[in-house]
């Protein structure tokens, strides 16, 4: 047979010293000493049954706790903590170790060898993790066993197959534990939404604008980007992604930038914003309009301020300046043709009405501010139901009456312009985005896409120009905000995702290590008047110590006599004997079961004045103290 | 300590339980507390395993008169309390007294008497008086009922109904003695023929006198009263009974538990006393609901002892 207590005291050696070893280099000359040598002291106590009991333990854990507390400061904090770890956890092994104390060990010797950790990086650490976890999980087993009947025995054949069986849990654990801490929060895309990516029309940037080939269009809510920034007004809030410079057949295409075009954005107050993307298929690195700077990703510029990169599949973050609403200064000019191209078979109508713009304004700022009051005077609605398709869709958008959205609004515009002969083309991005204010920054989600028109004005560059904004509807466009608890949850849950994506997703060493060392300075900046010294912190530290024995004292006196013997009786039982007396159980069954004649004596004396519904005198009180102090100093 | 009698009160115990009636020290205490406290007693067990020699004992060693009743189905109730006959020298009724009229009597197998025979009897022990042709005898004092009854056999028995068992205040088994005792008592044989040679030890006197004490000498306190009110009340809340231990039954608790004080010497009782009696005296008074009959009432009421909390303080 073995003793449950055995292998759980020779578990909790081997757990101590886990978490003593990885860290004898750094300990003072105390705790590196006093450890083995309490640690042999628990062996051999363990065994003879001589282990400390009563309060001495709790007195010398203070005693050391007060000593490494003065030594306790701003520049040396781990030593002190890791010194003061090691002697509680040998003050531990040395006195009396009920369940409570078994678990107490295991927590001091983790925090140990976490401790250890902040000492040094060495790759020892991980296998003393494992050994630890192991130790421990196959100890707590143990330990339910022990919590039952301290006493319990059980059979070799049966203790290996408890040991192999608890051992086996953390062993098996393992791969999954692998898989739920290193690999699946740190992938970059969410596993399900890679199986399944959606497939079919919806709203989305797309390096292809083509109004009049679907009657409505989906609207999806997938959150495209995170944008870190101030807050913006909503005029402001236009997020720029593609260009799109060619009218082929129905659609409006990137080509390549001809010439030696160059754009640099005019003058302006900047915007900065850290923007985190959701992981997707774009190529194009979307920014405020217009991006003046872009930092933080490996990427190519196009000559009109198109980002692109190669999608990796990574998740991304990069920082922005931009220039809200600015123009964009062409240093070396434009090739005029190729912004004026519009293919054959286009709607003559308005052709005609591009070529009447054109006579009756004189330059490119007066074409535009006349096709402006022409849309405006038109009271064109925006919608994304019951589009026009068909051939001609532009036009039956404009002049019968048909509502759009902004692709009809964009592709209209860029078309008249350019029969107006201004050099126009269409820029596409995202439009507005939902402010987070518990973390500060915007979510744009795919139905805000939106495309919008760059008009090239002699003399100034390109100015953008939403011709959206002309729809009489178009204060309402961007789908009604949600109100009040819904909204405020969803901020709260996407403000979750946010972090976690910052601190856990986007997480790399380098970043926890200046967010430390920043803490440790501000640290160490932290001033204290000059004649606060920390020594004068015990004051309060024994005033709080000296208040707890007097509440202690008062909860005692407060007590009855009686209770006060019986507590102190069933203490000594329980020492003495390791009875628990049941409660269902009296006092002279105690005497008669015992056998002892002190207890038998106190019991009589004490039933003949309880049973008479007497209450103790403090004489008869003072000679039952006495006859339990006898017991207590009495060889057991 | 001086509780008067006891000294001769442990003898007689020790005489019986130590010499005569060995392996029946918990009944021969039982009887005693019965005796003490002036109720009865009911042995409930298989014929032969000395019921009627543990009467015969106890009723010689305290020199008390002994009488048996024998019960069949047609005992009639003049059999126990006896009936007038007629003399004629001098030409009147005469009463002869029947056994009812000794200090000890012996029931046996009181579940075989007829209902009417039954309850005539269970009156004589609760009001301890007998009414015979309108004049009103009393009955000896002091005046001990020791009833048995076989609760294997079934086939023509009146077994009394649980009102009726509440009359008596201790009911017991007597259970077969250890191997060793019972080894020596096979090869010794029956001790009838010694127990008519048993020397009283006590008077009638003397027991009416520590009667007298367990009732007015030993203290019953206000705690150990709100313990066997406990016990009471626990039972009868419990889910398995329909009902539990009465008033009555609270009193002979309390009675037989100052009895088990004054046997341990002490002149006043703790809870181990009325643990030591509790089963005895109360587990037949305790009605079980008609699903759950098959449970034994001792067993049920000895764990109910452990859920209640012994008053310490």
């Amino acid at each position: 047979m073995v003793r449950i207590k055995s292998v759980l005291d020779i578990l909790a050696y081997g757990i101590a010293l886990l978490g003593f070893v990885p860290l004898v280099a750094y300990l003072d000359m105390i705790p590196r000493f006093l450890f083995p040598a309490v640690l042999l002291f628990a062996v051999v106590a363990d065994r003879r049954d001589t282990i400390l009991r009563g309060h001495l333990p709790t007195v010398i854990s203070l005693l050391f706790f007060v000593y490494f507390g003065i030594q306790f400061s701003r520049d040396n904090l781990v030593g002190p903590a890791v010194n003061l770890l090691v002697v509680l956890l040998a003050v531990r092994l040395a006195s009396e170790k009920g369940s409570r104390h078994y678990l107490q060990i295991y927590a001091l010797a983790l925090f140990a060898l976490a401790g250890s950790s902040l000492l040094n990086l060495s790759a020892a650490f991980l296998v003393y993790l494992l050994l630890l976890l192991v130790l421990i999980a196959v100890s707590l087993v143990l330990l339910t066993f022990y919590d039952r009947d301290g006493d319990t025995a059980i059979a070799r054949d049966g203790m290996m197959k408890v040991v192999t069986v608890a051992a086996s849990m953390p062993l098996a654990a393992m791969p999954l534990i692998l898989l739920f801490f290193v690999i699946l929060p740190r992938t970059q895309f969410p596993l399900w939404n890679v199986l399944n990516v959606a497939s079919g029309a919806a709203t989305g940037l797309s390096d292809k604008v083509q109004p009049g080939t679907a009657p409505a269009v989906a609207e999806v809510k997938n959150v495209v980007f995170r944008a870190d920034s101030q807050p913006l007004t909503k005029n402001q809030l236009y997020w720029r992604g593609v260009v799109l410079n060619t009218l082929e057949g129905g659609s409006w295409v990137r080509k390549p930038v001809p010439g030696a075009e160059w754009s640099v954005p005019g003058a302006g107050r900047g915007v900065s914003q850290t923007i985190f993307p959701e992981p997707g298929k774009s190529r194009y690195l979307l920014a405020l309009n217009v991006p003046r700077d872009l930092t933080g990703v490996r990427f190519a510029t196009a000559p009109d301020i198109v980002h692109t990169i190669i999608p990796s599949g990574r998740r991304l973050r990069y920082e922005t300046q931009s220039v809200p609403g600015a123009v964009i200064r062409t240093s070396r000019g434009i090739d005029r043709t190729f912004y004026l191209q519009l293919p054959p078979g286009l709607s003559p109508r308005l052709v005609s009405l591009g070529r009447q713009m054109a006579q009756r304004g004189k330059t490119d700022t007066d074409r535009l501010a006349l096709l402006e009051r022409y849309f405006v005077d038109r009271k064109l609605r925006y919608a994304t139901k019951d589009l026009p398709t068909g051939s001609d869709p532009l036009a039956q958008f404009l002049l019968d009456g048909k509502p759009g959205h902004c692709e009809f609004f964009a592709s209209t515009l860029a078309v008249l312009l350019r029969a107006a002969d201004v050099p126009a083309r269409l820029v596409g991005g995202y439009y507005g985005g939902d402010y987070n204010a518990v973390g500060g920054y915007y979510v744009v989600t795919e139905e805000r896409a939106h495309v919008w028109v760059e008009a090239y004005l002699d003399g100034k560059g390109w100015v953008t120009v939403d011709p959206s904004a002309w729809a009489v509807n178009f204060a309402g466009v961007g789908g009604a905000e949600e109100q009040g608890f819904t909204r405020r949850v969803r901020m709260y849950l996407d403000s979750f995702s946010y972090f976690w994506n910052l601190t856990v997703i986007n997480y790399d060493l380098e970043r926890q290590i200046s967010i430390l060392n920043r803490a440790n300075t501000g640290l160490r900046r932290l001033s204290f008047p000059s004649h606060l010294s920390l020594r004068l912190l015990l004051i309060p530290v024994v005033l709080l110590l000296a208040a707890l024995v007097v509440w202690r004292v008062c909860v005692w006196q407060k007590v009855g006599r009686e209770e006060r013997l019986l507590k102190i009786l069933f203490t000594l039982v329980r020492r003495r004997y390791g009875v628990e007396w049941p409660p269902d159980k009296g006092l002279h069954e105690l005497a008669r079961t015992l056998d002892e004649p002190r207890i038998t004596r106190f019991v009589q004396m004490y039933g003949d004045v309880v049973y008479h519904d007497r209450k103790l005198s403090r004489d008869e009180y003072i000679r039952l103290r006495s006859l339990l102090a006898e017991l207590r100093a009495a060889p057991h | 300590m001086n509780l008067p009698k006891r000294a001769e009160i442990l003898t007689v115990m020790d005489t019986l339980a130590g010499s005569h009636l060995k392996g029946k020290d918990k009944a021969v205490r039982l009887s005693l507390i019965a005796l003490l406290t002036g109720g009865h007693i009911l042995l409930e067990d298989i014929p032969g395993l000395g019921k009627t020699t543990l009467a015969l004992a106890l009723a010689n060693v305290l020199g008390l008169s002994f009488g048996r009743i024998q019960c069949t189905s047609d005992l009639l109730p003049s059999d126990i309390t006896g009936l007038s006959v007629f003399n004629r020298e001098e030409s009147a009724f005469k009463f002869i007294r029947g056994p009812i009229f000794n200090s000890i009597v012996l029931v046996d197998e009181v579940n075989r008497a007829m209902p009417k025979t039954q309850s005539a009897m269970l009156e004589a022990m609760e009001e301890r008086r007998v009414t015979v042709e309108g004049v009103t005898y009393p009955l000896a004092e002091p005046f001990l009922v020791i009833a048995t009854q076989n609760p294997l056999e079934q086939v023509g028995t009146y077994p009394l109904p649980e009102s009726q068992l509440d009359r008596f205040t201790i009911r017991t088994g007597i259970g077969y003695p250890p191997e060793e005792l019972e080894k020596s008592i096979i090869s010794y044989g029956s001790i009838r023929d010694d127990i008519r040679h048993i020397e009283p030890l006590v008077s009638a006197g003397d027991i009416l006198a520590a009667r007298q004490a367990v009732k007015e000498q030993v203290y019953l306190s206000d705690k150990v009263t709100d313990y066997i009110y406990a016990i009471v009340t626990a039972t009868r809340n419990h889910p398995l009974l329909l009902s539990g231990i009465s008033t009555r039954g609270g009193i002979n608790i309390a009675e037989a538990a100052r009895a088990n004080a004054y046997l341990e010497g002490r002149e006043y009782v703790v809870p181990e006393d009325v643990r030591e009696v509790s089963v005895a005296v109360g587990s037949h008074r305790l009605i079980c609901r008609p699903e759950q009959e098959s449970v034994n009432k001792e067993e049920l009421l000895s764990a109910i002892l452990g859920s209640i909390p012994v008053p310490l303080v």
